[in-house]
Formats: C-alpha cells, structure tokens, sequence
C-alpha cells in the first residue's frame, strides 16, 4: 500500500498499525458504531463532572456558563446527530451552508483541474512518477553500493573528524599567541571587543548566520592557517579518501529527486491559489472548509456521529458527499 | 491543520501600526487546590525568561524511555477554550538521536505518515513542519542533503539538528549560503514563530494587525527549546467531553499558544501542524502512548534511542 522512502538511515519502515492507544483510548473518529452510544454516555458523564468544577476567579467572565456549555455538549452528544452551535465559528471557521460548501468544492475542482496539469504541463502524477522512478533508483543503487558508499562515509567522517580537530588546536595556538599581541594594540583590541560585544548579542538571539559570520572575521583577526598548518594535518589525519564511482551517480539521482520535489511543490502552492481564488473564499477559510469536510468524511467512513456540525451543515455535506469524496 | 499562512508569512513584517491589545483573553490551569489564573492577553508578557511557576508546580513528568517524558496540563481558557488539555513532550535531544522521516502512498503521491506508521524503535514521533497538498512547505534537509528548498516569512522558524544531536533555531528567513551544511544531520521550516531572541513574542503575535489572526482558536501543536537544551512539544486537544470532541477546532490562539510555550520554558518556540493533522507517539511497544490525527502527513520528526 505504501512505498517506502529509503534514504540512509532514514528508511521508513510502515508497520501494521500498533494496537497501542492513547491515555484516553483510541481515537473517537475511528470507534465501531456499537461504541457511540456508550461513547456519548461516557462523554455525558464527563462532561456533567466538568460542569461541578469551579472556575477561576479572573478568568470566570471570559469562559462563560460552564455548566450550560457542559449540558449543551452532554445534548449533543447524546443526540446522534448533531444538534446546535457546536463550533464557534469566526472568521477563518464558516458554517458550511450550503452555499460556502458549493464554493469549497468549486475550490477543490479548481484545484483538481491544476493538478491534473493544464496549458502542456505535465500532470501531478507525471510528476510524481518521475520524482519517485528516481528515488527508487536511488534506493537500488545504495542497496547495491551500500557497503562501499557506508565505509567511504565512515572513512571521510573520521578523516574530517581528525582534521577538524587538529586545526582546532592549531587555531587555538594561534589565539593564544596572539593574545598578548591583541592586549597590546589599541586597534586590536577595539576590533576584538566589537566582535565580543555582536557574538554575545548573536549568541542571545540565536543568529547563526551572523556567529559563522564572526567566526569568519575572528580567524582573520587571529590569522589564518599557514601551509605547514596543513602539511601537518595532512600528515596526522591523511587526506580524504576517494569516494567511490556510484556515490557520484547517487548524488546525481538524490538531487534529480530534490529537483521534481521543488517542482511538485510549486504545482501544488499554484493549485491551491487556484483553489483560494476558485472557491471566493480566503486561504484560511478554505484551508479549515476542508479541514472540517475532511473530519466529516472521516466520520461518515466510521459511521461515527457527527460531531462538530451543525443540522444545517450536515444536511449540506450529506448532499454533496460523493462529490467530497472524489475531490479529497 | 493545513493552514497556508500566506498572510502569516507575506505580511508579518508589514501593516499599519497595530492596536495596542491583544483580543480580551485568559489562561487558568488547573491545580491541586482548584483553577489558577496564569495568563491574561491585558499583561501578556513580552519577553519570557524563566518557566511560569504555576505550570511548573503542576506538571508531573513521566518518563516513557531514556531522554524522553511527558505530562499533561488542564487548561481554562475564553470562548471555546473552556477546556484544553495539553499534552506536554519533554526530549533530551542528547540521549536521543533526533530524524526526520517522510511517507508518501504509492500510486496517489499523498502525504502517507501518521504514528500508526512511526519506526518500531521510535521512543517520541511527531507530525513536523507545514505542509502544502502533499509536499512539505519549506526547507527540509534528510541526512546531511537538502530535500527542500527553504520558505521566506518573518515567521518563519527552520530547526537544525547537527550531528551530535545539537540543536539550532533560525528565525525569519533562511540564509542557506551562511549555513555550516556540514554540520546539519537534519531541519525543517515551519510557522508561525512563536518564541525568538531568548524568549522574545514576536511583535506580531503581541497586537492584531500585523498579519497574523490573533482571534482564531484551534486545535494546536507546537515545539520549542527550554534553555537546558531539551526540546518541548504541546498538543492541544479539546478537553470538554472526554476524547469525543478532541478534534473539533477549538483551543488557544496564537497568541496565546505563544504564552505556553514561555510559559513552559521555551526560550525558542514554532507552531507545527495542529487540527487534524496533530499527532504524536510517546514511547514504544506496551508502554507507547498516542494521539492519533484524522490526517496523514508527509512529515515527521523521530526520535529513536541512542
């Protein structure tokens, strides 16, 4: 059913679904229809609880009547179907009436048509087909060479590892040498303050960039590593050693697939503008439009209740689910 | 949830000069001795340098493998937010090694992972990042090699883990040429930023009109960094009636989400996907504990023991 993306040590490996659940059980969306009645007592009584507890002083005439929203939620889930108000909608959540559902789903044909490629441009799945035919040959290849490819990278990590240790130490020879250079000229000195002061701002900002960027400028400060710096590691550590042929080849093919990867994703941010701009509705409110047909679907597949609906919006997605199901 | 932020990310930096207050809100936990006001939008803290007390008090960490614990937190909040429970992930990036995994479905090309389908070894697994239809949105890097190409926002956060398991935050946009890429085993992009500059809101999350919905209430999920090096992730699930109403988008706002996490802590914080995209996997075999989304992702970030 899946295909796995193998990349190093990051395969994935998709198990049979664990039989493991959460501290408050399984996922509700995904119970057997002879739960729901004893789902929606158990939420009755959960919810009658919450309606005793006290609410705190400051924040009482924010949250509002605890105990009516606890017997509202108690109706509702006692109720099958969905009663009442129960979601708050705003801005960004609408109440899918039957009106914004025929510009959710204009929206979603918008989309479907982008991603199915238009004007000479290779569909979605072409693409993907072609994203996928390289990274398998990726996933071959390293199979085949995956001895030679994992004792060349140990080797280079361990010559680097050795390298980059030794002219740490040679650099920090060189600073302390310096030092008393660096005490001894005011110019210096300035310029070693100036770049205490911006490592100690970047460092409290977490400004990466700017940190290499100082490192940079303090090397030169210091002074840069000389030939026999070089020749000396060199003769510590050795030198990197000679990758073998098929890693060129699996480069070449890991960056073909990061290739048709940014090419998906640009088809993809393309469509979903399409998407905003077919339905008439935001970005937000199409994003959580779906979002919310999505959870409905889900429900209707676990023939759970439909909570989170109101009367009208279930009426409205019930005419026109078939429709949902093909575009989502 | 998949929101596409584009105002998030296009606008942060621009408009008018916003209002000078946040939506009228609030946050009470709750504690051994009843409900207990921590949090108020009227003196919501800008700079956030130290765990609130309060939360602190209340969690109680339960460890679930070396490196790896969580706790849970009943929150009161305004409108919707009446009941959230958090789910609190706390991961020693030093006792565990830190990877991101990614899970497409043959044939259709849709994002394919959830937790049902984390590595058997996983200790913690989590949906990471945004994503787009079925390609992740921004910058991802797998094993070392740039798998993405990195998004642009002011709100834009990108989490490096190097490979000694260390790990970075870059806030805003991503300078790819200033970064050590050597250096960088694995990162991920997401938004909005929530905790920057040791704890600093973004100006963005501390009054409406700078581009971000600061009234909005979801289902949310989101990681961060304590200043001890661990990482902490918060899943939001509504807490009104049982489990049945986990998935309905109700929950905090931005803003207030950026207040948990300092709250918590966090010296750098991000939103990941929430809605129906939040998942997570705490532990492995009898012991594992999980939250389940509605929606598989293309994305996720592992930790698996060293």
């Amino acid at each position: 059913m899946f295909y796995l993306k193998a990349r190093g040590h990051r395969t994935v490996l998709l198990t049979p679904a664990h039989s493991m659940s959460g501290p408050e059980g399984p996922n509700p969306m995904r119970h057997a229809p002879a739960r729901s009645f004893r789902r929606a007592v158990h939420s009755l009584a959960v919810v009658c609880l919450l309606g005793a507890f006290s609410v705190p002083q400051g924040a009482a005439g924010q949250i509002g009547n605890v105990g009516k929203k606890a017997r509202d939620a108690a109706g509702r889930a006692m109720g099958g179907q969905q009663q009442g108000e129960a979601v708050q909608f705003d801005n960004v959540t609408l109440e899918l009436t039957p009106a914004r559902l025929d510009q959710l789903i204009k929206g979603l044909r918008a989309r479907r048509a982008a991603l199915d490629g238009r004007g000479g441009e290779p569909s979605v799945s072409a693409l993907r087909a072609q994203r996928d035919a390289a990274s398998n040959a990726a996933s071959e290849l390293r199979s085949s060479n995956g001895r030679d490819i994992d004792t060349y990278r140990d080797r280079a990590y361990q010559v680097k590892y050795c390298r980059d240790e030794a002219f740490n130490e040679k650099r920090n020879a060189r600073e302390e040498a310096s030092r008393n250079r660096i005490m001894s000229d005011p110019v210096l000195l300035q310029k070693f303050m100036e770049l205490s002061q911006r490592a100690a701002e970047a460092q409290q900002r977490s400004d990466t960039a700017e940190l290499l960027r100082i490192q940079a400028e303090a090397d030169n400060l210091y002074g840069k590593p000389t030939k026999a710096d070089s020749a000396d590691v060199d003769r510590k550590c050795g030198r990197s050693p000679t990758p073998p042929p098929a890693l060129a080849r699996l480069d070449s093919l890991q960056a073909l697939e990061a290739r048709f990867g940014e090419r998906l994703r640009q088809r993809e941010r393309e469509a979903d503008s399409l998407a905003v701009a077919g339905s008439g509705l935001t970005t937000e409110q199409m994003a959580m439009g779906e979002e919310r047909a999505q959870m409905y679907l889900t429900q209707v597949e676990t023939e759970s209740a439909h909570i989170g609906f109101t009367k009208t919006e279930v009426a409205a997605l019930d005419a026109r689910r078939e429709e949902l199901e093909d575009l989502l | 949830m998949r929101r596409l932020a584009v105002a998030v990310l296009a606008l942060g930096a621009a408009g008018a000069a916003p209002p000078p207050t946040l939506p009228q809100s609030a946050l009470a936990v709750w504690t051994p001795s009843g409900w207990q006001e921590w949090w108020q939008s009227a003196a919501a803290p800008r700079h956030w340098t130290a765990p609130d007390p309060t939360l602190a008090g209340v969690l109680r960490w339960r460890p679930v493998a070396d490196g790896v614990s969580w706790a849970e937190l009943r929150l009161a909040g305004s409108g919707e937010a009446w009941r959230t429970r958090v789910v609190v992930a706390r991961i020693d990036p030093r006792r565990v090694r830190l990877r991101l995994d990614t899970a497409f479905a043959a044939g259709s090309g849709r994002a394919a992972w959830s937790v049902r389908d984390a590595r058997p070894e996983a200790v913690f697994a989590v949906n990471a990042g945004q994503f787009l239809h079925s390609m992740p949105w921004g910058w991802v890097v797998l094993d070392g090699r740039q798998f993405l190409s990195p998004g642009p926002g002011p709100l834009a956060s990108a989490v490096l883990f190097d490979t000694t398991g260390a790990v970075r935050w870059m806030h805003g946009d991503v300078v790819t040429d200033s970064v050590n890429r050597a250096a960088i085993a694995a990162a991920f992009q997401s938004y909005p930023t929530l905790l920057t500059h040791d704890g600093r809101v973004p100006f963005q999350l501390q009054a409406p009109g700078a581009g971000v919905d600061l009234s909005h209430r979801d289902a949310r999920l989101a990681i961060g960094e304590a200043r001890d090096g661990t990482l902490l992730v918060a899943l939001t699930r509504f807490d009104g009636a049982g489990t049945a109403f986990d998935f309905l988008p109700f929950g905090l706002t931005t803003a207030e989400m950026a207040a948990l996490m300092g709250a918590l802590g966090a010296r750098d914080a991000v939103m990941l996907d929430g809605g129906i995209s939040g998942q997570m996997l705490l532990g492995t075999g009898d012991a594992a504990v999980r939250w389940a989304g509605l929606r598989k992702v293309p994305l996720a970030l592992v930790a698996v023991p060293r």
